[in-house]
């Protein structure tokens, strides 16, 4: 635990060196954020409510998936790609590291450091210019961090095999795109899953896209019952099983693979 | 002339390198597709439900982000490789190599890297374009296929127009990511949706410090039959054609300063 925590500080500590970079950061975050807050504030011109979701609900909803979306970046596809052409990934597996919860450390480290330099400035300004109430019942707020937190866990895990196949795969740069189009439709962190049509709605719930955004944020907006919020913690512990399910069986065979290459 | 002959020559070799992955290049093709599909889906899942955003209707929107994709995928054909690779070459020093070379070192580079990449963006966009007339009822007079393609390629230009003018402050700065990033990508992304329904601040930067709007906000009232001009004349509906040629030129003479100004960084 102590060496990950090493790993966690180590990439927070080379974050900070590239001030210039985070500043640039606060102001796209700022500019994307203003986007959607302003789309949604004209989409709701003419109506009180749609599905009784109101105006500030859903302003709400925008803060906190952006929220999500920075505590959940990953760059785990990207990096193992990079190791397994690069032939890197041989002295990775030397390490007497666990590969992949060094991954996690730098995920989370890079995420923490965004957090609080990117996210949190971006977010007063957006409270101060558009006005954005983050009111949360007690409860609601612990439901929504534990449930966040295992979410985070099967956001990586995703991100995670995905990069495994680049073990399999000569090239798999375009696997992020199919990553990203999967996410944008399918987790409602960006058209939250109340507004979806009923086929898109059913084939969402199939996927463990919408346990990381749309479940957590709705509980955080006050519009899950204690019942719902349940049974979203039992799927999200589901999901997390078949995925590390998934992951243990992939990186047996990646490592067999490895062997046939020559190492 | 004679870059039209070497330009020719370039995307002979290029078009040999994409056969030569071609499990790769349609992979890729595909996936971008999808990321971009899923994009217009949202868009139509979305305005359909609300019914409108400022009086403008699902295709509508959709309609606005195609041109936008459209037009954005013909300037990154050319523009994105040259454009992002900017600092890495001053900084490495091959972009030293490139002014000893008696060419012009824009039309150079521009014709030694193009993206093929793209080609997925266009056709998608230019697939939507199609559907969304269709779903719209307007009919496609000759003089609306003459406007489009004008429309496409002033849209190009203005695109480029950005993809240069956050290139060049490399010659002084070396890095210009972030730059490129703020004013290129994030502030386009304004554009996805229609102009009129922001504050009179936006509108009025992206009709006049950054043009933006006229990619694809102005030259749409055209092409569906609308009159949302906001405080502005229903001239703009016409302007695209000619803020492109004006910007991408201003663009061009801001690189020929760029180069002039430029020492090398001695690596």
């Amino acid at each position: 635990m102590d060496l990950y925590l090493e790993f966690f500080k180590k990439t927070f500590q080379e974050r900070y060196v590239y001030r210039f970079d985070f500043y640039i950061s606060i102001v796209a975050g700022f500019i994307s954020l203003s986007v959607q807050l302003s789309i949604w504030t004209a989409l709701y011109h003419n109506h009180a409510s749609i599905n009784s979701i109101t105006l500030p609900d859903m302003l709400k909803y925008i803060v906190v998936s952006t929220f999500v979306t920075v505590i959940t970046a990953s760059g785990v596809g990207r990096k193992i790609a990079e190791r397994v052409s690069s032939g890197a990934i041989v002295s990775d597996l030397i390490k007497p590291v666990n590969f992949k919860y060094y991954l996690l450390a730098e995920d989370l480290g890079n995420n923490l450091f965004q957090l609080l330099f990117v996210f949190i400035p971006t977010f007063l300004i957006a409270v101060l210019v558009y006005g954005v109430s983050l009111t949360v019942e007690p409860f609601a707020f612990v439901c929504f961090l534990f449930s966040l937190t295992i979410g985070i866990f099967i956001s990586f895990h995703i991100n995670y095999i995905l990069g495994l196949l680049a073990f399999w795969l000569h090239t798999s740069w375009y696997l992020s795109f199919v990553l990203a189009a999967f996410n944008e439709l399918f987790s409602g962190s960006f058209v939250p899953l109340w507004f979806y049509p009923k086929w898109l709605y059913a084939i969402s719930s199939w996927l463990p896209f919408k346990l990381v955004y749309f479940d957590p944020i709705s509980i955080y907006i006050g519009k899950q019952t204690l019942d719902g919020t349940i049974k979203i913690i039992g799927l999200q512990f589901v999901w997390l099983l078949i995925l590390l399910a998934i992951e243990r069986i992939m990186w047996t065979r990646a490592q067999h693979k490895l062997i046939i290459h020559g190492g | 002339m004679h870059y039209i002959g070497l330009y020719i020559e370039f995307i002979k070799l290029k078009i040999m390198g994409v056969a030569e992955y071609r499990k790769s290049f349609l992979l890729g093709a595909l996936a971008q597709a999808a990321a971009y599909g899923a994009e217009f889906l949202l868009i139509w899942v979305l305005v359909d439900k609300f019914q409108s955003v400022h009086g403008w209707g699902s295709y509508e929107v959709m309609f606005l982000y195609a041109l936008n994709l459209a037009s954005y995928a013909l300037a990154g054909f050319f523009l994105f490789t040259p454009c992002t690779q900017l600092s890495f070459m001053i900084k490495n020093g091959s972009f030293d190599e490139i002014l000893t070379r008696p060419l012009n070192s824009f039309l150079y580079l521009i014709s030694k890297e193009f993206n093929s990449a793209y080609i997925s963006h266009l056709l998608l966009s230019i697939f939507i374009i199609f559907i969304c007339f269709h779903q719209l009822g307007i009919a496609l007079t000759f003089v609306k296929w003459m406007g489009l393609l004008v429309c496409l390629l002033g849209g190009a230009l203005i695109q480029g127009a950005g993809f240069v003018a956050t290139s060049v402050p490399a010659f002084w700065f070396v890095e210009t990511q972030g730059l490129r990033n703020i004013f290129f990508f994030q502030l386009r992304n304004f554009i996805r949706y229609p102009v009129s329904a922001y504050n009179k601040f936006v509108q009025i930067v992206l009709t006049l410090l950054l043009p933006y709007a006229f990619i694809n906000f102005y030259p749409s009232q055209f092409f569906l039959e609308k009159s949302d001009f906001m405080m502005f004349s229903p001239s703009f509906q016409y302007g695209c054609p000619f803020v492109g040629l004006l910007l991408f030129g201003l663009s061009y003479w801001f690189w020929n300063v760029g180069i002039n100004h430029y020492k090398s960084t001695g690596s």
